[in-house]
């Protein structure tokens, strides 16, 4: 099929496939997919300016979905969210301004496919290496309950290897400060909030979709908000950020709205199969089980880089 | 490698259900796909050479009002096939 907008020709059953995978993958771990639906839209084709924009339309939809979800479940931080919205929002834009300056300077497609395998090896080895520390720290915990010497923990009882450094950004005071009562935070101040959700929305609008993988692990490890609830309102935030990112890489020409309707088919159903999969599995090891798919997607875009080879 | 749980008989009618859904699920997307997606190609094109801020709008549209519809559509589809299994 010819998608004329980005001047493209792909199957669109390899489009809902590819749609499918990355539903089943984020149903199942409970992260939006752009690691994979990113890498998986350039090696279909699809140019990487394309590929940035659709996938963050693509986020939108799914967000919304599972924000609802996680909403229902009081997994949301309604005022951290609305804060992080102010700072995701020039992060989406300043993100989209490279991708134009790219654009008209550079081979946009070489480098954002760099960055994005660069940031994609990155995350899998921090994910293997927290996720490795926080099950040694946890064991010894076990055996040493009353007083552990390396176990720490982030708001209502998550453990993590990195609580240590929420607790040094706590005591950063700078002013304004925020209380955040949902996320059991008495105090942080506003600008590392800010600081967080910026980062997150550069590479929301430079590599596209809701870089979850990015501003998770950052509310988690850096702001110490509880998993369950940085999930949520990590969710709730992109519906807003993505939009806007989705409407200025639209209006820059950057948005193949068929390509993300079409994968979306493919990502609605997959995400039932992946959230009903998790009967099947349980257990803190899960992390790890994540650890590859980063790798996976880093490898396509290599593979794509290299041979030029694409499988639309 | 993650446990795995040991209640065998809900997990199997659960992919039962899961497969049955999927197959009316696929004869719901390919007609709208034939419908609306296939034949939108022209004008959403066209929009998008003239009329970048209309685009930019109907595209953020079409992506909410797609995902609230496919919703609407599996979760109706579960509570028909388990309705009637029960």
């Amino acid at each position: 099929m010819d998608f004329p907008i980005s001047g493209t020709h792909i199957n669109p059953l390899a489009l809902m496939s590819a749609g499918f995978i990355i539903g089943v993958l984020g149903g199942f771990f409970g992260v939006g997919g752009s690691f994979l639906a990113g890498p998986a839209l350039f090696a279909l084709g699809v140019p990487m300016n394309f590929v940035v924009g659709t996938d963050l339309a693509h986020i939108v939809g799914k967000s919304i979905v599972a924000a609802r979800r996680h909403s229902r479940l009081g997994n949301v931080d309604v005022k951290l969210g609305l804060l992080m919205i102010a700072g995701t929002i020039p992060g989406v834009e300043a993100g989209a301004q490279g991708i134009q300056y790219l654009k008209r300077h550079a081979n946009v497609d070489q480098v954002v496919a760099l960055v994005f395998i660069f940031v994609l090896i990155f995350i899998s080895l921090f994910v293997a290496w927290e996720s490795l520390r926080t099950l040694q720290l946890g064991k010894r915990r076990d055996l040493n309950a009353a007083n552990s010497v390396g176990s720490e923990h982030t708001s209502k009882g998550d453990v993590s290897a990195m609580a240590g450094v929420a607790r040094r950004i706590h005591l950063f005071q700078l002013p304004p400060m925020i209380t955040l009562p949902r996320s059991g935070i008495q105090q942080v101040s506003l600008w590392a909030i800010l600081a967080v959700a910026f980062v997150g929305g550069v590479f929301s609008g430079f590599l596209g979709g809701g870089a979850g993988y990015i501003r998770m692990p950052a509310m988690v490890y850096l702001l110490g908000v509880p998993t369950h609830l940085a999930v949520g309102t990590d969710l709730f935030e992109v519906i807003i950020s993505g939009g806007y990112g989705t409407l200025t890489h639209a209006l820059k020409g950057n948005v193949d709205i068929l390509i993300a309707l079409v994968m979306q088919t493919g990502a609605a159903i997959g995400a039932k199969l992946g959230a009903s999969l998790t009967i099947y599995f349980k257990g803190p090891r899960i992390r790890l089980a994540f650890v590859p798919l980063p790798l996976l997607g880093a490898a396509l875009l290599i593979y794509t880089l290299i041979t030029g080879h694409h499988f639309g | 490698m993650p446990e795995q749980t040991t209640t065998h008989a809900p997990r199997n009618s659960t992919v039962a259900w899961y497969l049955v859904e999927m197959a009316i699920y696929a004869v719901f997307v390919f007609a709208y796909y034939l419908a609306v997606l296939h034949s939108s190609r022209g004008w959403l094109k066209q929009l998008f050479d003239d009329h970048k801020s209309i685009y930019a709008v109907v595209a953020l549209a079409l992506i909410v009002g797609q995902v609230v519809l496919l919703e609407l559509v599996t979760a109706g589809l579960f509570r028909l096939i388990r309705g009637k299994n029960k």
